[in-house]
């Protein structure tokens, strides 16, 4: 089986023999197809919601951000952004910023930088 | 983790267009440092600004000074008006007139600019109209038979964007006709005249972001 496989089934079985209440994954879109994206989240949210499972992820892609906001059009469930940086006149100093999928929609059409 | 963002003085203008002009009246000045972005239309200005404001560029004090544009169209004080509350509503500040800077929670500077000028109705086209009549009277004196002659016989009033895009596809004789038709194209022909006085508040309102003091 491929990486993609075997990841995506790594995290499925954390859901469904562990149980959590939360689940942190680091890099969630490594290993996966671009173009399949879109369907690892609906499949994702739909377990995640089903199991009353929260889901914490970071990437670095656009296109994993891109696509969590493009399976979750219909607003099966809350997702939420938090973005990282470092303050411009004092980079030791973090500054988070939350945003929805609304605004990562917006984000989408403008071209802007989100990650 | 970001790296350390380098901060920047960003425009924002209503469309593609229209941050042609403003860049070719930036670099007429010279002035470096500054970034240009569209929002598509005066329609999707609130969800830029809504977007802009939840950005890593914005929040971690990137944007040292935000100069928001509109087209004043027929109503300077409604467009005024309406930048105002999408600066107001998404960045915290109120702006009460063109060439204030306001700082936000993050530290960035806002300031609105509404083309042709302040109080003035018209657009950015009105601007280059302006200054393309001053560089070239003789074909204006047509034009202006011309837009006369139309709007009479059709009760229309010829808009200065159709006006200037009736110029600009006289002057660009030599160029293919289905090329003469946009303004980008239009300012990669005709060297139009940006020191003109016609650009004088838009040279101060760019001068102004740019400015360190």
């Amino acid at each position: 089986m491929g990486q993609a496989f075997v990841r995506a089934l790594h995290i499925y079985c954390e859901i469904f023999a562990l149980q959590p209440d939360i689940l942190l994954v680091d890099e969630i879109e490594n290993g996966l197809y671009y173009g399949g994206l879109k369907d690892f989240w609906k499949g994702l949210i739909a377990v995640l919601e089903d199991q009353n499972v929260q889901l914490f992820a970071t990437t670095h892609s656009r296109e994993c951000m891109e696509a969590a906001c493009e399976a979750n059009k219909d607003g099966k469930t809350t997702l939420r952004y938090l973005r990282l940086d470092r303050k411009a006149k004092d980079p030791d100093t973090i500054v988070g910023t939350v945003f929805d999928d609304s605004t990562m929609a917006s984000a989408i059409k403008f071209g802007e930088e989100m990650r | 983790m970001s790296q350390i963002p380098v901060q920047t003085c960003l425009v924002l203008c209503e469309g593609e267009e229209d941050q042609l002009v403003f860049q070719a009246v930036a670099q007429n000045l010279n002035l470096s440092g500054l970034e240009f972005e569209d929002y598509k239309g005066k329609d999707n200005l609130r969800e830029k600004l809504k977007t802009l404001a939840n950005t890593g560029l914005y929040t971690s004090g990137a944007i040292r000074r935000l100069l928001v544009t509109r087209d004043a169209d027929d109503d300077w004080d409604s467009a005024f008006a309406a930048v105002a509350a999408g600066v107001r509503d998404f960045f915290g500040v109120e702006i009460q007139t063109t060439g204030e800077w306001v700082a936000t929670s993050v530290g960035t500077e806002v300031g609105i600019w509404i083309a042709p000028g302040a109080n003035k109705r018209g657009m950015l086209e009105t601007l280059c109209l302006d200054a393309a009549r001053d560089q070239d009277a003789n074909s204006f004196q047509c034009l202006d038979q011309f837009t006369a002659c139309v709007q009479k016989e059709y009760h229309c009033e010829l808009h200065d964007k159709e006006q200037f895009a009736i110029w600009s596809i006289a002057v660009q004789s030599k160029t293919l006709p289905r090329q003469r038709m946009t303004l980008k194209r239009v300012l990669k022909n005709i060297p139009l005249p940006w020191d003109s006085v016609h650009f004088q508040e838009l040279r101060q309102a760019l001068s102004s972001v740019a400015a360190t003091d």
